[in-house]
C-alpha cells in the first residue's frame, strides 16, 4: 500500500494523518497486506460468507413503550451544547 | 480438593462470610483497597478505582445483611471491569484518549446482572485502546505490568483484568475477548480466562470494536469462582439483538471433577508446532493430566484446523467491522472533541489527534478491505474462510467433546519488545483466533509455570452452546492439577 492509497483511506476514514505517520504506516500496512495475501492458497468458490459464527435469525421484540436514558445525562457527555442541541459547525453558510 | 494458602481469597469464600456475617462487606472493601494501594503503583493495573462508591455499596450491603434481607451470589465480592464496559457513575474511556473524561449514564447488562447479585464494582482496568492489542501497552494512559515478572506485558487487551487477579487485587474481574482478549492475558498471567459461546453474555454496555466477535467474560483464580460470575452474567437481553433467547444453565451445579468418558482432540496446531519449548513441554504435561483425570486423548491429525489462516481472516474481519462501529466517535458527542472550524475538519482533526497509533492503523486496514475495488478480494474472502473455520471445528467436533492445547504460543514477553512490529504482535492471538471466528467457547486455565517462572494456560475450547461442559472439564484439570488460587510471587508479600 503506497501513500497515495494511505492518503485516499485516510480520508475516507476521517483521520487526520501526517506525512511522517503516513511514510510509516504504508510500510507497515503493506506488510501486513503481503501477510494477509496466504488467504488466496485458500480455495473459497461456491462458500458462503459468513458474517456471524452462527446463523443468527432476526431477532424482534414487542414494540412497547420503555424508560429511555435521560437527556441531560446524555448531553453531560458532550463538548459543546447550547440550549439542550449538540452544537457542531456551521454547516450551511 | 486442594486449599490454597497465602494471599487468595476466593469470590465464594467472601460471600459465604458476608452472608453469614462472619465479616462485613466494609471489612472485604477496605481490605481490597489496600491491598490496591499497596500494588497498584507496581502493576498499573487499574484506571480508576471507585474508593467512595465501593465503600457506600459495602455499607448499604452490610445493612441488609444486619436486616436479615442479605443474598445474592457474590454478595459482597469486589469485582474489577475493563474499561470498554460501562459501569454507571465511572468513567469509560476504553483506554483511549477519545474517550477521556465521557461517563455513560448507564451501566452494561453484565454489570446490572453482577450488581444484583450483590458485587461491589471496585474499579474500572487498563486495557489496549477499545481492545487492539495482546499486551495493553496500546493504553493510551499506561501500560499494565505482569506480576509475576514487572518487566513483562500482562497480555492483552483485558491485561489489567488478568493482572489485578493475578496480583490478589481482586478474586473477580469482567474482561471482553475479541480475539483472545481474556484468555491471552489469563494465560500470561497465570490465572483463568473463560469466553463463552457468542451470544451467551450480552453485549449491551460493551463499547463496540468487532460486533460479531465481541463476548464479554469473567476472569478468576478458581474455577468455581468463574463458572459463578459467568453464570451471574450469562442470559437473555433484549437490548442485544444478537444475545441468545434461552436462559443459561447453571454453570456451578455442572461442575464435577470427572472425565471419564470424556474425549479430548489433540491437534499439532496446538501442541506439537507451538513456537516455545517450554510451553509445549507443560502443555504436553497438561494432557497427560487429563489423561489421568479420566479422559480418552484422541488425536485429530486427519483435520485441517486452518490455523495458518487465523490471524489473516480475523484481522480482516475485525477491523472491517471495528472501521465502521469506531466511526461514531466524531468528536461531537463525546470526548474531548478538536472543535475546529468546519465539520470535516472536526471529525479528522478529532480523530487524527485521539486515536492511538494501533487504532489507527486498524481503522485503515478495515476502511481499505471494505473499500470499493478491494471488498470482494479482502472483507468477503475473509468470511468465506471463516466459514472454512465453523465447519473445521464442526468436523472435529464430530468425534471429539474438546479440543485441548496452548492459548498462547509463548509466554509472557518483555515491554516494549513487540510493538514496533504487528505483524508479529498479531501473532500472539493465533491460538485463540479460532474459537473466537467461529463463535465458540473457550477456557485458558494455568497448567504451569516455564523454568522462568512464566505462567502457561491450557487452552480447552468446546462445540457452540457447551459452555457448562467447557468449565467442568477445566474444573477437572484445576482439581488434579493442585494450581487453584495459585497468584503471583508478588501477591504474597502482601498476604
Amino acid at each position: 500500500m503506497d501513500r497515495t492509497t494511505v492518503d485516499w483511506v485516510a480520508r475516507l476514514a476521517r483521520l487526520e494523518i501526517d506525512e511522517r505517520t503516513s511514510a510509516r504506516l504504508a510500510a507497515q500496512l503493506s506488510a501486513i497486506l503481503e501477510y494477509f495475501r496466504s488467504l488466496e492458497q485458500l480455495a473459497t468458490a461456491g462458500i458462503a460468507p459468513a458474517a456471524h459464527p452462527g446463523d443468527l435469525r432476526g431477532s424482534t421484540r414487542p414494540d412497547e413503550e420503555a424508560a429511555a436514558s435521560a437527556a441531560a445525562q446524555l448531553l453531560a457527555n458532550v463538548p459543546r451544547t447550547r440550549d439542550g442541541f449538540i452544537q457542531v459547525p456551521r454547516i450551511i453558510e | 480438593m486442594t486449599s490454597p494458602a497465602g494471599a487468595f481469597r476466593s469470590a465464594v469464600s467472601i460471600r459465604d462470610d458476608v452472608v453469614h456475617g462472619r465479616r462485613s462487606a466494609r471489612e472485604v472493601i477496605e481490605e481490597t483497597l489496600a491491598r490496591i494501594d499497596r500494588l497498584e503503583p507496581r502493576v498499573d493495573a487499574f484506571l480508576a478505582v471507585d474508593r467512595a462508591g465501593a465503600l457506600a455499596r459495602a455499607a448499604e450491603i452490610d445493612a441488609e445483611v444486619t436486616a436479615g434481607r442479605a443474598q445474592g451470589r457474590l454478595l459482597g465480592v469486589p469485582v474489577a471491569v475493563k474499561d470498554n464496559i460501562c459501569v454507571r457513575g465511572l468513567p469509560a474511556t476504553c483506554a483511549s484518549r477519545i474517550l477521556a473524561g465521557y461517563h455513560p449514564p448507564f451501566s452494561a447488562h453484565a454489570v446490572e446482572r453482577v450488581l444484583a447479585e450483590g458485587g461491589v464494582v471496585i474499579g474500572k482496568t487498563n486495557c489496549d485502546e477499545f481492545g487492539m492489542g495482546s499486551s495493553t501497552e496500546n493504553s493510551a494512559y499506561k501500560p499494565t505490568r505482569n506480576p509475576h515478572d514487572l518487566e513483562r506485558v500482562p497480555g492483552g487487551s483485558s491485561g489489567g483484568s488478568a493482572a489485578a487477579v493475578a496480583a490478589g487485587m481482586v478474586p473477580l474481574s469482567l474482561g471482553s475477548d475479541t480475539g483472545g482478549s481474556i484468555r491471552q492475558p489469563a494465560s500470561l498471567c497465570g490465572v483463568i480466562g473463560f469466553k463463552p459461546t457468542f451470544g451467551a453474555v450480552s453485549r449491551f454496555g460493551l463499547v463496540a470494536f468487532a460486533s460479531s466477535l465481541d463476548q464479554i467474560g469473567p476472569l478468576g483464580a478458581s474455577l468455581l469462582d468463574v463458572a459463578t460470575l459467568a453464570s451471574v452474567i450469562a442470559g437473555p437481553d433484549a437490548r442485544d439483538s444478537t444475545a441468545l433467547p434461552r436462559p443459561a444453565p447453571d454453570f456451578v451445579a455442572a461442575l464435577s471433577p470427572s472425565l471419564e468418558g470424556v474425549r479430548i482432540g489433540v491437534h499439532r496446531d496446538y501442541v506439537e508446532d507451538v513456537a516455545d519449548a517450554a510451553v509445549r513441554a507443560l502443555i504436553g504435561r497438561a494432557l497427560e493430566t487429563l489423561r489421568e483425570a479420566g479422559a480418552r486423548i484422541v488425536h485429530l491429525d486427519g483435520v485441517d484446523l486452518l490455523s495458518r489462516y487465523a490471524v489473516p481472516a480475523y484481522y480482516l474481519v475485525a477491523n472491517s467491522e471495528a472501521s465502521s462501529n469506531l466511526a461514531r466517535f466524531d468528536g461531537l458527542r463525546y470526548g474531548p472533541g478538536a472543535g475546529a472550524p468546519d465539520l470535516l475538519s472536526t471529525y479528522t482533526a478529532t480523530r487524527g489527534r485521539l486515536f492511538g497509533e494501533e487504532v489507527k492503523r486498524r481503522i485503515l486496514l478495515g476502511t481499505f478491505a471494505l473499500s470499493s475495488g478491494y471488498h470482494d478480494a479482502y472483507y468477503l474472502k475473509a468470511l468465506r474462510v471463516r466459514r472454512l473455520f465453523i465447519e473445521a471445528f464442526q468436523e472435529a467436533f464430530r468425534n471429539v467433546d474438546f479440543i485441548a492445547g496452548a492459548t498462547s504460543p509463548i509466554p509472557a514477553f518483555a515491554l516494549g519488545e513487540k510493538i514496533d512490529d504487528p505483524v508479529t504482535m498479531y501473532q500472539c492471538d493465533v491460538l485463540t483466533i479460532p474459537a473466537s471466528l467461529a463463535g465458540l467457547p473457550a477456557v485458558s486455565v494455568p497448567c504451569g509455570r516455564t523454568p522462568q517462572g512464566l505462567p502457561v494456560g491450557l487452552q480447552i475450547i468446546g462445540p457452540a452452546l457447551a459452555d457448562a461442559r467447557v468449565l467442568s472439564c477445566a474444573f477437572a484439570f484445576e482439581q488434579r492439577s493442585g494450581l487453584m488460587g495459585t497468584l503471583a510471587p508478588l501477591a504474597e508479600e502482601v498476604a
